[in-house]
């Protein structure tokens, strides 16, 4: 087990280019993922938390439904659709970061859905209340809520973060693994570990972590830093 | 606040958009061919000499094929001779090229409990470990790999069944690592074998039988039936792997002190 | 109960059949209620008689669904709401503050708006000392205490020069000293023309600044069952203390103190056709404007050089035939009166 930190460390500090790109590809797949869920998110999120209408029961059974589907069961639903023998085959999308950021999103935005609507669920009532009162239009009063509950908001996001930069069904099915182009830490990890090189795989989780440890400190201290 | 969001999201378009589909081949190939390393070094030449980018897919024999079937890919590299004809003749793929080959290996326990080592037919060795009903790990995957294996059994004259035979369905480096701890016998490819070697204690059984012949062949997809497909492309590939240059850095590529792989294109 | 109206307006807000439930739960059941402006209206009542949802339903933060309520003649919806919430703002009970700075707080309507920043800078100042908070702009709102949150919340309201303020039970979970500060706002803002309508179960508030006092009990209107008199205290000796209200002079019970307003029972208060050789202290000749009856209880609206009511039995009407404009004497005793 030291020997995989000992040569994290060592994948690191050499300034291995190849690591390096497989890192930077991971963190960027990842958070563009995040940040695409987020704006189906929070309107949803906000609506199920705030408003009544039909079918809302249903609505959430179905998201909580998606969130159970394993990342392997995504990766060949979306795979199904965008393959040539697909009805979006067409659009040439399978095995690019396109192709990943579908699957990335689609199991996100469930979850960061769920943790919204339920964090706004138990919104002060009075919030609301207070900023119509004072005469916000409804856009100025969804921002408000925004901010005021962004921890709530924030926690959201870096859960769905959590989900995906750690998941390997999705990145391995669409994204294909390739070289220098849709080769993640997970994918890299699978690989490696499928040659043996165990030590290896390990080494690139511990880099994996702590690229995830970084994510939520630095968010955490930027959102704190605004108080 | 507002204009944040908006350029996280126009940067995020643009960050999904951007990566240029053109200008890319799609390899699909098994997941031996990909971990012997021998694409890290027949692919970079010619991308320098042609200025395309190729995607390798290393996946298992029959999903590379399926990707092919699918129009998903350009060109096929896969080691399974009598699905890659069938590949052609159901019009799926064009321009079948020879273009290696190495050979399968029986490795084992080096206490060797069924007594197989040093014999000449590999068909034999199998009998004898499956009357001795030591554990015997598959692919399962319909690999070519697997694919071999089942074509040895038909040759023993038997259908392997019971507890001693394991049916893994993963690929060749997991099965190598199952077969280590479980300390039983399977076939390998000798590449993915010698990449893996100084981690296992299985040495080499049985080998030299022309049964374990393990041919690799390169296919284009058929672009009448695709017509997306990157055809020229895939023909300059099936060059490259073809030609005397791509012929010999095959040839020369080791892993440690020994090669691979043995050329096929051009002395044939 | 009513004082009659010196202020002959139309009436700001109109209720009528307003039935409001949260989901099965039923609330509020008002029969009719008017509401002038310009007055200080306190809607006195335990907790649960639905003051609340009132008070919001008044300022369009929940939906009529059953029944009508007119706002300057107009039944609420969404487009007469936004001349509604152009003119009044609600304070919470217990308002909530935004995480940030007092400024923050009480500038947020006018941001809203848009107002130019020196606008705002001035405003926000001038706000901060009528509630007493002058100089708080840079304090962080959510650390202050009770009293002071509910001055930043009324501050916040105040910065929109807003005709209508509805302060839903400021006076609880506050100090005495906002206590007096926020009754000597409230008239002070009154005279300015706002028109307050302010819930309350702190009786001597109520008493002290309502111009009109409506009460309500599990969601319905309930009808009062006490005089209140405005006037002033005169003057006091040993044994009384003198009210003057309308173009009389109460006795009360001595005490200490300026007061201006009286309470007293309808109940206390005896009809005669002739003077009566009592003890009570205060006997008054007065002229019957209106009788009304409810439940077979009469309710007998007097003038006596200030209005005055009183219950009396169905019987008794006949007996004495209590009509309007009949003279009688009204009689009741010194200590039946309260001073606020």
């Amino acid at each position: 087990m030291l020997g995989a930190f000992g040569q994290a460390i060592r994948l690191l500090v050499s300034g291995d280019k190849e690591v390096y790109f497989i890192a930077w590809t991971s963190l960027r797949l990842s958070l563009v993922s995040v940040v695409i869920a987020s704006a189906l998110s929070l309107p949803l999120g906000f609506l199920i938390g705030l408003k009544s209408f039909p079918a809302k029961k249903q609505l959430i059974a179905f998201l909580n439904a998606l969130m159970a589907l394993p990342t392997v069961v995504v990766g060949l639903l979306v795979y199904s659709f965008i393959s040539r023998a697909g009805p979006l085959g067409f659009l040439g999308l399978l095995f690019s970061p396109a192709a990943i950021h579908i699957g990335q999103v689609i199991l996100c935005f469930p979850l960061i859905t769920s943790l919204v609507y339920s964090a706004l669920s138990r919104l002060d009532q009075r919030l609301p209340e207070t900023l119509i009162t004072l005469g916000a239009r409804p856009a100025e009063v969804f921002r408000m809520i925004i901010w005021e509950g962004r921890i709530a908001i924030l926690s959201a996001l870096l859960s769905g973060f959590g989900r995906v930069v750690g998941e390997v069904g999705v990145a391995m099915m669409l994204g294909g693994n390739i070289r220098w182009y849709t080769r993640t830490l997970t994918t890299a990890i699978a690989l490696e570990t499928s040659k043996g090189e165990f030590e290896f795989g390990l080494a690139l989780g511990i880099i994996l972590m702590a690229i995830a440890f970084l994510v939520n400190f630095t968010l955490h201290g930027v959102i704190k830093h605004e108080r | 606040m507002k204009k944040v969001i908006g350029i996280a999201l126009a940067l995020c378009l643009v960050a999904v958009l951007l990566p240029a589909q053109t200008g890319r081949l799609r390899l699909s190939t098994t997941t031996s061919t990909e971990n012997s390393g021998l694409l890290a070094v027949l692919l970079p030449p010619f991308e320098a000499k042609t200025g395309l980018k190729v995607d390798a897919i290393a996946v298992g024999t029959g999903q590379a094929l399926k990707l092919g079937e699918a129009g998903d890919v350009d060109v096929v590299l896969v080691h399974a001779r009598e699905l890659e004809d069938k590949f052609v003749a159901e019009g799926y793929g064009v321009n079948r090229r020879d273009v290696m080959h190495n050979d399968f290996i029986i490795i084992g326990p080096p206490s060797d409990p069924a007594g197989v080592r040093g014999m000449r037919e590999a068909a034999a060795a199998l009998r004898r470990i499956a009357d001795k009903q030591a554990v015997f790990v598959s692919r399962g995957d319909n690999s070519g790999t697997h694919v071999k294996e089942q074509s040895l059994w038909k040759a023993a004259g038997l259908k392997p069944s019971g507890r001693w035979y394991r049916e893994a369905g993963q690929g060749m480096g997991p099965v190598i690592t199952m077969t280590n701890d479980l300390r039983g016998y399977t076939l390998a490819d000798r590449g993915t074998y010698l990449s893996m070697k100084d981690k296992v204690q299985l040495p080499i059984l049985v080998e030299g039988d022309p049964r374990l012949f393990n041919p690799y062949g390169i296919i284009a997809v058929n672009p009448d039936r695709f017509p997306h497909v990157a055809y020229f492309e895939a023909m300059q590939l099936i060059a490259w792997m073809t030609c005397v240059e791509g012929q010999r850095i095959i040839g020369e590529y080791k892993v440690g002190t020994d090669v691979l792989f043995f050329p096929d294109a051009v002395t044939k | 109960m009513n004082a009659e109206p010196h202020l002959q307006t139309d009436p700001l807000f109109c209720v009528d059949s307003l039935r409001f439930a949260y989901d099965a739960d039923p609330v509020l059941d008002l029969a009719d209620l008017e509401i002038r402006s310009g007055g200080i209206t306190v809607l006195i009542g335990p907790n649960g008689s639905g003051k609340t949802t009132l008070l919001k339903l008044l300022n369009g933060l929940l939906p009529v669904s059953s029944g009508v309520i007119l706002y300057r003649g107009q039944p609420l919806n969404p487009q007469t709401i936004a001349g509604l919430r152009s003119e009044s703002v609600l304070v919470h009970q217990d308002p909530y503050l935004f995480d940030g700075s007092v400024y923050g707080n009480v500038s947020y309507g006018l941001k809203v708006r848009r107002t130019p920043s020196e606008q705002v800078h001035q405003a926000v100042a001038e706000a901060l000392r009528r509630v007493g908070l002058g100089g708080f702009e840079h304090r962080r709102a959510r650390r202050l205490s009770g009293g002071e949150r509910q001055r930043v919340a009324i501050a916040r309201a105040l910065v929109l020069d807003p005709k209508v303020l509805l302060l839903d039970e400021p006076t609880a979970n506050v100090d005495v000293e906002t206590i007096e500060l926020l009754e000597r706002l409230i008239l002070y803002l009154n005279e300015g023309g706002t028109t307050v309508i302010v819930s309350t179960h702190h009786p001597a508030f109520a008493y002290r600044l309502g111009t009109r006092l409506v009460l309500m009990e599990e969601g319905r209107l309930v009808a009062g069952r006490e005089n209140i008199f405005k006037g002033v205290s005169e003057s006091t000796d040993e044994r009384f203390t003198y009210f003057r209200t309308g173009a009389q002079v109460l006795r009360c019970p001595a005490q200490e103190g300026r007061f201006t307003t009286a309470v007293l029972a309808l109940d206390d208060v005896i009809l005669s056709k002739e003077r009566i050789q009592t003890s009570a202290q205060n006997q008054f000749p007065a002229t019957v404007r209106r009788v009304e009856t409810v439940d077979h209880t009469v309710r007998v609206s007097l003038d006596c050089g200030f209005p005055v009511q009183a219950l009396i039995t169905e019987y008794s009407v006949d007996s004495l035939k209590v009509v309007p404009r009949a003279e009688f004497y009204v009689t009741f005793k010194a200590s039946a009166i309260r001073l606020y």
